[in-house]
């Protein structure tokens, strides 16, 4: 185990590792910065950019863009009180109040010390829990696999349905149902082909991805104007002594908070840094009322807990091969891509790879704050590109990116499509990221439902007789059940406090 | 539009078989599984859209927009200019393997800017040039990508 640690850590430090993870935090902070880009839209976009290079070197830079725009999309937040990436909307809260009073070096500076505290804390964690988690899922067969997709599907869904569950539920069946098209595995039979040669081999993850996601992002965001940023020079960037010394304690916080929220499927960063400030704002006692005035608390708990909980997400995906979050579904998209297949004998197969991918997170975190502390301000003026000009250039990327997959125009109209699909979604309150999971968890749904079924002789019982199953299966159950009792709670008792 | 897809697929899964023998997987369970969810999903959808809505939220869960996708801000788009766009994004596909695809999009690149954006010529011609110049490069020089 030590020996392939070694040799991981080894790995990520090649010059040419470094120089992709550079190149992946650099990209990252620019996309988290732009508004209307996500950290999903930014792996998808330039993910057929990276299928020359060799997998860690990909993964790596895959990677680097989606911690780098963790923190580009706090810049943005800060400085124009427009989130760049969700998991920074909370900072909105402080950060810009506090660049409204002058400060804005200060929020940017302590944001970039609790993402590089939160993200070393959580991969200090992560290396520790991989192998149990690896381990103990070693011990999963066919049912088992078949109740860690539904709690994956499930809990994805469920997060990111926003509003309504049934709209998630809904996109990752259909997700499932467009896995479906093509040959089936098991007998060789064409499905749902409408007789078109082209959809023998099935709908290309990538093409899927970069349409439902990035194109459908171009299409919704159409319109926007570019905004000024307030301006933060150099010298701003020094953080006060004061500033500091409030930083280190929501920085921990966060980061074991983050940590422990990222482990769960479907939490994700955002809804680790909405939590993170929620218990910032408990603890601070009499200065609670304070909150939403420029607290640096409230910046870096948020931040901490983000970083961390996108380092977190990756223990699902690569012990399990069930993505943490919707950035770690599209990188999953990417392992697949790479022939490398998350699950429980990854860690076994493919050491090198999972080490080196959690190292190069730590020179990514150290590369981050090396940057932005100086950089913040140079980075800024990003901003003020009007969407008018990039969104032509995001398109180009996407369409050429998707031909450059499989060399054929077929797979440029898919993309099109998929992305008018993606955008009807949204319009509609339907989150896309279950139709990735759905689309990348249908066929290993299959298999195992199948090779279940063999086992059991065709009774579904033997989901609920095997003990791992039946505890995933009522795990799955609690992240559909829970959040809507409590969501009833509240609903009730605010009801009671209305009438009282 | 949810429900009928979701119908669609549970009927056309039929052909298939929705059951193998024993009780196994036939081609058609998933599809038809998978359409049956969406169905009933999409009825759930429209029941709930009768009902009326409460706006109380105070959940932090509720507050936090999709991981990995920006912001919810609604979209921004009006249909005119979202039509016009997809148009051009057409002919432009269309066109790719006649005329080659840097010349396309840079073509595309123009119009979208100078009508669709009311962008400057100068604005217009430069990022037009800028596309082709970056398929050349980046794609063509550097990524050997064979572009029509």
């Amino acid at each position: 185990m030590l020996n392939d640690m070694l040799q991981g850590a080894a790995a990520s430090v090649t010059p040419e590792n470094i120089l992709y993870c550079f190149l992946g935090v650099t990209i990252g902070t620019v996309i988290g910065m732009l508004p209307g880009l996500g950290s999903a839209t930014g792996v998808a976009l330039l993910l057929p950019l990276t299928l020359t290079l060799d997998p860690l070197s990909a993964l790596i830079m895959l990677a680097g863009i989606y911690y780098g725009s963790q923190y580009g999309g706090t810049i943005s937040t800060v400085l124009l009180a427009t989130p760049g990436d969700s998991s920074s909307a909370v900072v909105l809260f402080d950060g810009y109040p506090m660049a409204k009073k002058g400060r804005a070096g200060g929020a940017l500076a302590s944001a970039a010390i609790a993402s590089f505290v939160g993200g070393t804390l959580s991969l200090v964690a992560l290396m520790a829990t991989l192998p149990v988690l690896s381990s103990v899922a070693l011990e999963f067969g066919p049912p088992e696999t078949v109740a860690l997709v539904i709690l994956g599907l499930l809990s994805i869904a469920g997060f990111t349905g926003g509003a309504s569950l049934l709209k998630g539920i809904a996109a990752a069946a259909f997700g499932i149902l467009i896995a479906t098209i093509g040959l089936d595995a098991q007998s060789g039979e064409a499905r749902m082909t409408f007789g078109r040669v082209e959809l023998f081999g099935g709908l290309g993850y990538i093409e899927v991805i970069i349409g439902i996601i990035a194109v459908a992002e171009v299409l919704r965001q159409m319109g926007r104007t570019a905004g000024t940023p307030m301006t933060a020079g150099w010298r701003d960037m020094i953080i006060t002594r004061e500033e500091l010394r409030r930083t280190w304690a929501p920085s921990v916080r966060g980061g074991v908070l983050g940590f422990l929220l990222g482990l769960i499927p479907g939490i994700g960063a955002t809804l680790a840094s909405f939590f993170s400030y929620d218990v910032e704002k408990r603890i601070a006692g009499d200065k609670r009322d304070l909150f939403g005035t420029g607290m640096v608390e409230g910046v870096a708990g948020p931040e901490s807990a983000n970083n961390a909980a996108a380092n977190a997400s990756f223990a699902p995906t690569l012990t399990l091969g069930i993505p943490g979050s919707g950035t770690t579904a599209v990188l999953l998209g990417a392992f697949l891509v790479f022939g490398l297949q998350p699950g429980p004998l990854m860690l076994e197969q493919q050491p090198t790879i999972v080490w080196g991918l959690l190292f190069s997170f730590w020179v990514g975190n150290v590369l981050l704050l090396v940057l932005n502390l100086p950089l913040a301000p140079a980075f800024a003026y990003v901003l003020r590109v009007p969407y008018s000009i990039l969104y032509p250039f995001i398109l180009f990327l996407c369409l050429v990116g998707s031909y450059a997959v499989t060399n054929r125009m077929w797979s440029v109209w898919v993309t099109l499509v998929f992305g008018v699909i993606g955008f009807g979604m949204e319009k509609y309150g339907y989150p896309v990221i279950p139709v990735i999971l759905g689309l990348i968890l249908g066929p290993i749904l299959e298999v195992n439902l199948s090779r279940s079924l063999s086992i059991s002789h065709g009774d579904p019982t033997i989901f609920f007789t095997r003990p791992w199953s039946l505890g995933v299966i009522i795990f799955a159950a609690l992240t559909v059940v829970v959040p809507l009792a409590l969501r009833r709670l509240r609903k009730t008792s605010h009801r009671e406090q209305v009438i009282v | 539009m949810t429900a009928a897809l979701g119908v669609a697929w549970v009927l056309g899964a039929g052909q298939y078989d929705y059951l193998g023998d024993g009780g196994r997987l036939a081609p058609g369970t998933l599809p038809a599984l998978a359409g049956g969810v969406m169905a009933v999903c999409g009825l759930g959808v429209m029941l709930g859209a009768f009902r009326p809505q409460a706006a109380d939220a105070a959940d932090p869960t509720e507050l936090a927009p999709p991981e990995g996708e920006p912001p919810g801000d609604g979209d921004r788009t009006s249909t005119g200019p979202l039509v016009a766009l997809l148009g051009v994004l057409t002919v432009c596909l269309v066109l790719a393997p006649m005329i080659g695809f840097d010349f396309a999009f840079a073509a595309a690149t123009f119009v979208i800017l100078k009508l669709i954006e009311r962008s400057s010529l100068l604005a217009a011609v430069s990022a037009a040039v800028a596309i082709w110049a970056a398929c050349f490069l980046l794609f063509e020089l550097v990524l050997q990508v064979p572009l029509p």
